[in-house]
């Protein structure tokens, strides 16, 4: 294991931030290869939007009426 | 002015039980057969005994009426989002000049509705120069599947005639990648299937390296709790695979590669984590299958359940809405069993991350969707795995645990 790659890691997580939506609905389609159109992270019940963090950059960013209150 | 009192109570409570949708994933089978004849393949294996007797190709009649279908699905819930997928079969047996009619037409009448993105999942064989510039002008991301390099690859992934898909498929790739060089289209990704007997530190090399390609999807053999012990043992190396392609992933693709799986699995340890509530009857992501003969079907990918699945009713996009669809049962079959953690996971550390597994995978012909994955202990294998990983980086332990367990916590409290 490279040590400072896990490191790099570490740090980039551990800097970044992620918002998950609690809803209901089909996980994304896991037959899709396509990094465009998934929005989806755990099975079915926490979908992320494509805001910050590192991970989801391939998202699209939502359209603001997709934006939920706080 | 009562009959307006009158007017303004009624659409006040349809708009409070009205339910909408964020993102509706159309999976939109426009070619019915294959160029490839893949021993594993899901679609082909009989679970849709109507596969063959369907149209090969859609009409243009039928897309007329599919439009129109998911036209009046935007009004009904206010779709933001419509991601059309176009599926098959292999979607580039296709004439290219009917696919770009067909873009034209799902454009014109429905980018005004909602916020409209096209992709297409091909096998990468046939990808012609009118295609790639047909896929230019709408704007059509794309996701190629391919197991492998070449010994591996050409292992499943057959012609008719027996012979290997490989070269084919990675000429292909360079051409898309060019592409996407020139802006023309966005970087390609790859969805591969994973095999406990294949290689994984050489496939990653040859998906990144020599081909190229930055977004990875790999994804489980179709396999649901009936699996017999035979494949019970084989289950188990899945384990070992999934941990190869991440340590492969970590020493070479951290930077520039992003590998879904990891990608949603780590997104569970960034520094912060803010949990929104969806507004009350809001759907996050729904999919839908729209057959060449404007059958309506449920999500393929949970062929696995392959009892469940056939009970599933199918409707045509002639006699049905989006709306009449949604509200059937098998909807709320697939709510309660993604919202039901097996009685199994109960006292496991990873159960709030995992919630049983993917629920295609937790079917059983005497117990439906209520038990754990088959794919369990290769699930929690990864995981395991990576919070080790991440402990021996110097992720702080506490806070390994606390976002297990507070992510748990939030489930507990958080689901609606």
């Amino acid at each position: 294991m490279n040590n400072a790659k896990v490191s790099k890691l570490v740090a980039r997580l551990l800097s970044s931030e992620e918002i998950k939506l609690v809803s209901g609905g089909d996980a994304p389609h896991a037959q899709n290869g396509n990094p465009y159109t998934q929005h989806g992270t755990c099975p079915g019940w926490y979908t992320q939007m494509g805001q910050a963090g590192p991970y989801n950059q391939s998202c699209p960013p939502p359209r603001p009426d997709t934006h939920v209150a706080e | 002015m009562w009959r307006i009192r009158a007017t303004c109570s009624l659409d006040h409570r349809w708009r409070m039980d009205k339910t909408t949708i964020g993102t509706l994933q159309v999976i939109f089978k426009i070619v019915e057969r294959c160029n490839l004849n893949c021993q594993y393949c899901y679609y082909y294996s009989g679970a849709d005994s109507k596969t063959d007797m369907r149209p090969p190709v859609i009409s243009r009649d039928t897309i007329i009426t599919v439009t129109e279908f998911l036209k009046h699905g935007c009004e009904d819930y206010s779709i933001a989002n419509l991601s059309i997928i176009f599926h098959g079969g292999e979607p580039t047996l296709m004439k290219h000049a009917l696919f770009d009619w067909m873009c034209d037409y799902l454009s014109a009448n429905l980018s005004h509705c909602s916020s409209l993105s096209f992709s297409i999942q091909t096998n990468g064989v046939h990808m012609t120069k009118d295609w790639i510039n047909v896929l230019a002008k709408h704007k059509v991301s794309v996701g190629v599947s391919i197991d492998g390099n070449m010994k591996f690859n050409d292992v499943y992934r057959l012609d008719h005639k027996g012979g290997g898909s490989h070269d084919r498929i990675y000429n292909n790739v360079k051409k898309l990648n060019a592409a996407s060089s020139e802006g023309r289209i966005q970087p390609i990704g790859l969805v591969c299937v994973l095999n406990s007997e294949f290689d994984y530190g050489e496939i990653y090399q040859h998906f990144t390296r020599d081909l190229g390609v930055s977004y990875l999807n790999f994804l489980l053999p179709d396999r649901n709790r009936d699996a017999d012990l035979k494949q019970k043992d084989v289950i188990s190396r899945y384990g070992d695979v999934l941990c190869t392609l991440f340590d492969e992933w970590l020493e070479y693709g951290m930077e520039n590669v992003e590998v879904r799986q990891f990608a949603e699995l780590l997104s569970n340890f960034t520094g912060k984590i803010e949990y929104r509530h969806a507004p009350e009857n809001y759907i996050s992501n729904q999919i839908v299958v729209l057959h060449s003969d404007g059958d309506v079907a449920v999500d393929d990918t949970l062929m696995p359940a392959m009892e469940w699945y056939q009970r599933a009713a199918t409707a045509n996009v002639q006699t049905m809405t989006l709306k009449d669809w949604l509200t059937q049962s098998v909807f709320e079959d697939l709510r309660e069993a993604r919202s039901t953690l097996p009685t199994e996971c109960r006292d496991c550390r990873w159960s709030s991350i995992c919630r049983g597994g993917d629920v295609e995978n937790r079917f059983s012909k005497s117990d439906g969707f209520a038990g754990k994955s088959v794919y369990c202990s290769a699930i929690m294998k990864l995981y395991d795995h990576v919070a080790e990983t991440l402990i021996a980086g110097g992720y702080p332990r506490n806070r390994l645990e606390t976002a297990i367990r507070g992510r748990a916590e939030q489930t507990l409290s958080g689901a609606t």
